[in-house]
């Protein structure tokens, strides 16, 4: 099959171009500023074309630095989303909420910019403030909030996604790596089995994930459960049968509409145009996101369920349907504009099916991409960074 | 916009940066110099009702800035306010704003405030909220879990007036996954309810629902979770599946050939799909075989490498 090029030299425009500044109308992402510098950053990463400077690479890891909160008694650190909450130095900050998601942003962006944040940042007391997201009881015991408010306690709505965002921190603070009496001594850890039991909990019946095992099973979500009981070092052949029809499920979100049995697809969340895309659940529209969250789940279970999808088709639906041949970078679909996630998540998903896959993808610009981490997804690059250079003392 | 209350004498915290920083947001002045107050009031504790107005000023921009809505939430709290009146103006800026998921959390979190104060409250106050949500997004995940909590915390497994209202959600789109979703909660989430009249009329239904609208991975997915559940054998769907795959009880001989694909007529790949499961089980493989090549080559081939696979694997 003839495909098309992936537009590298646009691509790096558009991620240079968000980098630089957002228009006002970016205003409603303000709470996602660090992600939207993770997504540009390893994005960059992930086409070869990250070539900041030293001098450059140290001025926007200061940045992020800034975004550092430590409270008041200095147990615990984290990261808030934007500069725009942080309140004046010597006034009561205690409504500058630290935020679970921005501390994950925060790690993954130094990570990509070289910085070795165990020259700077205490492990222990980012640890600290993620056990403090975590619920010790109830109905949703195991799982994480977004917030702590200022008597400590979680705050706003948990779910699969905050699991993952905790365990990928656990994993950047090498906990994985610690002792078992160390991590006893220092009481600093996530309590890991009420996680996973969570996370187990949330899988429905047809084997996809959803917000507690018996609402809607969703792509994303699935995403996160997996990812984090891999992080979390489960051992998926534990319970074989269960993630199987996991596996059927993500591979049945890949979409086609074959005229024998669709007719003419007459149905509003149906579109022939959606061929080789992945949904998010079922009876829905195919989106570029979905791509990365369906084929990484697979990959994650087990490297070789990647090739149980069509790649081929995939792959011509993102470099022909949902690249922007204008102005560079990938929509939702094939209507939308370009915007950070979906080209993050649609150059992940190309860099994952060429270097892991069976599958024969040949398109221009292949080769510039890069090998991703599919568990904590930085780049390989990013990855090699943490275990290598990132040693900390204590 | 913020003329009801009044700020003069609050000096907003100066949220734009001198220093290019990565990322940069051209802020519009509205957003700025909003923002700009809420910092400066959250900085200084106060909780006033022009506080209470200024984190709706800051929520209609940034909904998914969590820690104004707990600012928010202290406000109502230490003012002793009603939180009845809280509901309703979350439901407006439901109404307002589709795509902001935050107020369902808070709304629980409204809500179990309520029933801790130890005031009446009566789940259906929110049908009307809900079902208006869902005339906007009929598959809206956020509002569809909510409805789920609700039916959990207030024990509405089989309400009859919940049961009614995913009846009509079906009938008017038997494709809609989520309230096909839901159903399967109501009626099976709660297992001292379910008995075998239940399960043989649930499997009647959705047989129903199947003829009307054979490629639906929805109604095939809520029957196979019925079986599942109840361990009842597959093979009893046998019968049922045939009727969307003509012609693949028979040829045997011809099995996995181009010759006897033709004579098939598939009507739905989730019936070849439950067949093909349902002869591994009952060890006919040549059959079970057959219908994996149908999938591959035909009815399904942008999956043809999975069922290969599963073609592979058979025993």
């Amino acid at each position: 099959m003839e495909l098309e090029a992936l537009l590298v030299d646009k691509l790096e425009q558009y991620f240079r171009r968000c980098m630089q500044s957002l228009p006002s109308r970016a205003q409603e992402e303000d709470s996602n500023r660090l992600a939207l510098v993770y997504f540009c950053l390893h994005g960059l990463e992930a086409i070869n074309r990250l070539t900041l400077t030293a001098e450059e690479k140290e001025k926007h890891a200061k940045h992020i630095y800034e975004h550092m909160i430590e409270d008041p008694r200095g147990e615990m650190v984290s990261f808030r989303p934007s500069q725009t909450f942080a309140l004046p130095l010597e006034s009561d900050r205690s409504y500058d909420l630290p935020n679970l998601s921005a501390t994950f942003f925060a790690l993954c962006s130094l990570l990509a910019l070289g910085s070795d944040f165990s020259r700077i940042l205490d492990r222990h007391k980012i640890m600290r403030f993620v056990k403090q997201c975590q619920h010790r009881q109830g109905p949703s015991c195991g799982a994480f909030s977004p917030v702590t408010g200022l008597d400590g306690e979680p705050f706003g709505g948990e779910d699969l996604r905050l699991c993952y965002i905790a365990t990928s921190i656990r994993k950047m603070c090498k906990y994985d790596s610690m002792t078992e009496e160390e991590r006893k001594q220092r009481d600093t850890d996530i309590d890991v089995d009420s996680c996973i039991q969570y996370v187990l909990r949330s899988m429905n019946d047809s084997g996809g994930f959803s917000s507690d095992g018996w609402t809607e099973p969703h792509s994303g979500l699935t995403f996160c459960a997996i990812a984090s009981l891999k992080l979390l070092g489960y051992d998926f052949s534990r319970n074989q049968v269960r993630f199987e029809s996991t596996r059927d499920w993500l591979v049945h979100r890949q979409v086609e509409y074959p005229e024998t049995l669709y007719g003419d697809c007459d149905y509003e969340y149906w579109d022939q145009a959606d061929e080789g895309a992945f949904n998010g659940r079922e009876n829905k529209f195919g989106d570029t996101c979905y791509s990365w969250w369906c084929t990484a789940s697979l990959y994650l279970l087990d490297p070789v369920y990647l090739d149980l999808v069509d790649l081929s088709k995939a792959t011509k639906y993102l470099l022909s349907k949902t690249q922007s041949r204008l102005l560079g970078g990938f929509g939702k679909n094939g209507d939308s504009f370009p915007d950070p996630l979906h080209t993050f998540t649609a150059i992940f998903s190309l860099a994952l099916w060429k270097t892991s896959s069976h599958q024969s993808l040949h398109f221009k610009g292949e080769t510039q991409l890069q090998p991703i981490d599919a568990s904590l997804v930085i780049s390989k690059r990013s990855l090699l960074f943490l275990t290598d250079a990132v040693q900390f003392d204590s | 916009m913020t003329d009801t209350y009044n700020y003069d004498d609050v000096k907003p915290v100066q949220i734009r940066s001198d220093e290019p920083e990565l990322c940069q947001i051209l802020y519009d002045d509205e957003y700025e110099h909003t923002m700009g107050i809420l910092l400066a009031l959250m900085r200084d504790k106060e909780y006033s009702e022009r506080a209470l107005h200024i984190t709706e000023q800051g929520i209609e921009l940034l909904a998914s800035h969590y820690t104004i809505w707990y600012y928010r939430f202290e406000i109502l709290t230490t003012l002793n306010k009603n939180l009845f009146d809280e509901l309703d103006w979350v439901e407006q800026i439901a109404l307002e704003n589709q795509k902001n998921y935050q107020i369902w959390n808070y709304r629980q979190l409204l809500v179990e405030k309520i029933i801790e104060s130890g005031a009446d409250f009566s789940p259906y106050r929110e049908y009307p909220l809900l079902g208006e949500m869902l005339e906007e997004d009929v598959k809206n995940h956020h509002v569809w879990s909510y409805r789920k909590w609700l039916v959990e915390r207030f024990d509405l497994f089989h309400a009859p007036k919940e049961v009614s209202f995913v009846n009509s959600k079906i009938d008017e789109d038997v494709r809609n996954n989520s309230a096909w979703t839901h159903r399967h909660f109501l009626l099976f989430g709660k297992p001292s309810l379910v008995d075998e009249t239940l399960v043989n009329d649930e499997v009647e239904y959705v047989k129903m629902k199947i003829e009307l609208c054979p490629q639906n991975a929805s109604s095939w997915t809520y029957l196979l979770g019925i079986y599942r559940r109840a361990k009842k054998p597959l093979g009893e769907l046998h019968e049922f599946c045939l009727q969307f795959a003509n012609g693949m009880a028979e040829s045997e001989s011809t099995a996995d050939t181009d010759e006897s694909q033709d004579k098939a007529e598939v009507k739905s790949s989730f019936a070849l799909e439950m067949l093909a499961r349902i002869y591994v089980e009952q060890k006919e493989i040549a059959k079970a075989k057959r219908a994996y090549t149908l999938l591959a080559d035909k009815y399904d081939p942008i999956r043809k490498n999975y069922w290969e696979y599963q073609k592979s694997v058979i025993v």
